[in-house]
């Protein structure tokens, strides 16, 4: 005689099932050998972010908005930041987020 | 601000902003007008940054859908905030940033010393009141 399975055991049983497939999704690789790089250092940081103590990755991204930093040495505005220019200066807080 | 990839576009699971639903960009120049509309809107008041098309920033600090982090001066990270929204705590980033700033963690804001305030004399050269009203 089969025994019912409780509502706990099927949504575990769920639950199991569908790890499983996204474990077998995450093992595939992609034929391009840049994108794939891109994925698997995505992957290794995956919820992590960047260890506290370890070197900050740098960036130079365009400024939408300046309000109070200061300009460039050429005293023109600034017209893009590049984070390790603040090294040795002062500490940045970096708040990362969009509209939706 | 780093402004990145939209975390509920229209195309994606979509959540509107003030009735309104986003597109998620598919060139630097739609990006730029949406944080554009997310500044005003927000009236947000600090430098605001634009991560490239390729994501490549918000990758590499695995920024999505927000995240905060204190960089410090010496260039290594000094406060990283768990994944939002849940983990997207500003009060404990503030609580760090004191650390960080040498702040007391009270919450109170230390006077500059800019080197022009007087300072109270004491000693010899400090003028007394003579007591009991003679100023002989």
């Amino acid at each position: 005689m089969v025994r019912r399975l409780s509502k706990l055991q099927l949504a575990t049983i769920c639950v199991l099932l569908l790890t499983t497939a996204a474990w077998a999704q995450r093992g595939r690789r992609s034929d391009d050998p840049v994108r794939q790089k891109k994925i698997d250092e995505a992957h290794a940081l995956s919820g992590q972010g960047v260890p506290e103590g370890d070197p900050a990755p740098d960036f130079d991204l365009k400024l939408l908005k300046a309000y109070d930093l200061e300009p460039g040495e050429d005293g023109e505005a600034v017209k893009s930041v590049k984070l390790s220019s603040y090294r040795d200066h002062k500490p940045v807080v970096l708040i990362f987020g969009s509209y939706t | 601000m780093v402004y990145i990839k939209e975390a509920h576009p229209e195309d994606g699971w979509a959540i509107p902003v003030k009735g309104k639903l986003y597109k998620d960009p598919t060139t630097f120049l739609e990006r730029q007008e949406i944080a554009e509309t997310c500044t005003k809107d927000l009236d947000i008041r600090i430098p605001t940054l634009i991560d490239e098309l390729d994501d490549g920033v918000a990758d590499a600090y695995d920024a999505m859908p927000d995240r905060l982090y204190i960089v410090g001066a010496d260039g290594a990270v000094a406060f990283r905030g768990e994944r939002g929204p849940f983990g997207f705590k500003p009060g404990l980033m503030e609580t760090r940033l004191r650390e960080v700033l040498e702040l007391p963690a009270d919450g109170r804001v230390l006077p500059v010393d800019d080197g022009k305030t007087r300072k109270r004399r004491r000693g010899r050269n400090r003028k007394t009141r003579k007591r009991g009203g003679d100023d002989s």
